[in-house]
């Protein structure tokens, strides 16, 4: 095993995802901290060179591709020889991934083949010495656990939006294709799909958030909501008791039991802030809430906030940011 | 059918977690419950063996003094619970201890349900390790499943797409909340003596792992909020606006 990281790359429609950067840039600015080598895995089908050329701006140039048209429906079937094959060939001490839908599939049976140790959901990196101590928060967020190693073999999934994407001086990349055998799945076998409207981000990797909760009393008020995120090209997200009423899909909870996220801003509209929905946006970077209870525990949380009934609130909000964003 | 169910019993984090003088997590005055979504992965087994027939048997690395609240689970239908006592927190030697402990004992299963991820540590390894050990498939966070003959069919939200999944059995199968409602069991079944149906098992494991050198704090106190009274929405929007931009967050 080398003194080395891997960054398993997500990309999509020929542009890198924006966890992907993050942790790809991170990595590269630990390497010239402790003088370790990064590589990233990439894996697709005739994909856009652009793709590479991101990664090496990120300042991380060794890349192994892994290219095969099974890749377009990637699962983790497919994916855990290619994968399996680089890490035996670059041997990294440590392997990286977003915490994102398909990294946490990924990473456990992975680590496992290599019968490695591996931290969940991590929201901060320190290098200590020569080597890295991972940061994540544990129950609902009110303690925080530190994993240090010293020789071993480590995965993690890191949590997108939360340690940032850092400038580094960008590298010409040398790609090496891995000709890995891929089998068609035999025992997971992809039946449908059904794409989703795509008129928002998906919530782990959106800039800004609307969230809405309880103080919404029909579904037909969830368009103030829509209005507000509109304006702010946000992405919604709503609390367990929305869910559980049936007005929005299970994707779109955060919470404990839902997605964590940690966008630059979200703003909670009608959010009581109970410890299994802080738990879910405890990283996001400002917390702006709007309640009409100045005693909800939302406020403890929040950084800024507004005592006052969404209905009125939030409508002249969105009149406020369409004023001063012009639109 | 033969159904394995894993059941994690979880700090709950309702409770007012402390540190103790040594910095580790004081477990004194703490409640423990089921992890959520693993009460979900139960409830879809005694639905499967409802309409095939079948067994439903408990995993469960648990304390010693839990064995009130899993004869709790045999009163819902469970038939037997299979307990590996054991503090230990660690995901590879969890693995490792449920792998030996359902090969040695139920090693002719068809099926192993659980919950997403457990929300104590968040770590969601288990599932995927265990696909590992077992050397069956895996499908995750899975909102539907039918049976059909030898196979499964899951439907899970990825996060661009709805899949619908065709999976051989046997295979390791993790469940979110939504897909379905919890039962509560009846009175008389939670007054039978079913003690004798809990089965602990030896925690012994014989491989060497180095585990992280964990430590523990509270996180930082955050500032205190500003706030803005809303009774005049319009003043109060600006107001904060004004903050926003201020503190160069606009």
């Amino acid at each position: 095993m080398d003194k080395s990281i891997l960054v398993i790359v997500e990309h999509d429609d020929g542009r890198l995802k924006i966890s992907s950067k993050e942790i790809l840039s991170f990595s590269s600015e630990i390497a010239v901290k402790t003088g370790m080598k990064v590589f990233a895995a990439v894996y697709g089908s005739a994909i856009n060179h652009e793709v590479f050329e991101e990664i090496g701006k990120c300042g991380v140039g060794e890349i192994y591709y892994g290219e095969n048209h099974l890749f377009l429906m990637p699962n983790v079937e497919i994916l855990l020889p290619f994968l399996a094959e680089v890490i035996t060939e670059c041997r990294p001490q440590f392997v990286f991934t977003g915490n994102t839908p398909i990294g946490k599939d990924l990473l456990p049976p992975m680590a496992q083949i290599f019968s490695s140790e591996m931290v969940s959901d991590v929201i901060q990196i320190n290098t200590i010495h020569d080597s890295l101590q991972f940061i994540k928060t544990i129950f609902g967020g009110k303690i925080i656990e530190m994993n240090g190693y010293k020789k071993q073999r480590v995965f993690a999934t890191i949590r997108p939006n939360a340690i940032g994407i850092r400038n580094n001086m960008a590298v010409i990349p040398s790609i090496k294709v891995i000709k890995s055998q891929v089998n068609p799945p035999i025992n997971y076998i992809l039946k449908e799909v059904v794409k989703k409207n795509q008129s928002r981000k998906p919530l782990y990797e959106a800039e800004i958030i609307v969230c809405g909760g309880r103080g919404i009393k029909r579904s037909e008020d969830f368009f103030l909501l829509e209005e507000l995120a509109g304006v702010l090209g946000a992405s919604l997200g709503y609390t367990r008791a929305v869910i559980d009423a049936g007005f929005k899909p299970r994707s779109l909870q955060i919470g404990q039991t839902g997605k964590t996220v940690s966008p630059k801003i979200i703003i909670t509209c009608g959010i009581s802030g109970a410890i299994q929905f802080v738990a879910g946006i405890s990283t996001a970077q400002h917390i702006i809430a709007i309640n009409k209870d100045q005693r909800a525990t939302i406020f403890k949380t929040a950084h800024y906030g507004i005592i006052g009934d969404l209905y009125q609130v939030v409508p002249a909000l969105t009149d406020e940011f369409k004023r001063i964003l012009n639109k | 059918m033969k159904i394995l169910v894993l059941m994690k019993e979880i700090i709950d984090t309702e409770c007012r977690i402390r540190l103790d003088s040594n910095h580790n997590i004081d477990e004194e005055d703490i409640k423990y419950i089921f992890n959520p979504s693993d009460e979900h992965a139960l409830e879809e087994a005694l639905r499967i063996k409802e309409t095939v027939g079948g067994e439903v048997i408990i995993y469960a690395i648990a304390r010693q003094a839990s064995t009130p609240s899993f004869k709790y689970l045999l009163a819902k239908g469970a038939d037997r619970v299979f307990i590996i006592p054991s503090n230990e927190s660690n995901p590879v030697l969890m693995s490792q201890m449920i792998g030996n402990a359902v090969y040695n004992e139920s090693g002719d299963f068809d099926l192993i349900l659980a919950g997403v991820m457990g929300i104590d540590r968040n770590n969601g390894q288990i599932p995927g390790r265990l696909s590992i050990i077992l050397d069956i498939p895996l499908v995750t966070m899975v909102e539907k499943i039918d049976l059909v003959k030898d196979r499964m069919i899951c439907y899970r939200e990825a996060e661009t797409q709805l899949e619908m999944i065709e999976v051989r059995l046997p295979a390791v199968i993790t469940v979110q909340r939504g897909i379905n409602k919890l039962r509560y069991p009846t009175a008389n079944s939670l007054i039978k003596n079913n003690e004798s149906k809990i089965i602990y098992l030896s925690n012994q494991l014989s491989i060497t792992h180095e585990k992280a050198n964990i430590k523990y704090a509270y996180p930082k106190t955050r500032p205190p909020v500003k706030l803005f009274d809303g009774q005049e929405p319009d003043n109060a929007v600006r107001e904060l606006i004004k903050a926003l931009i201020q503190d160069k967050i606009l």
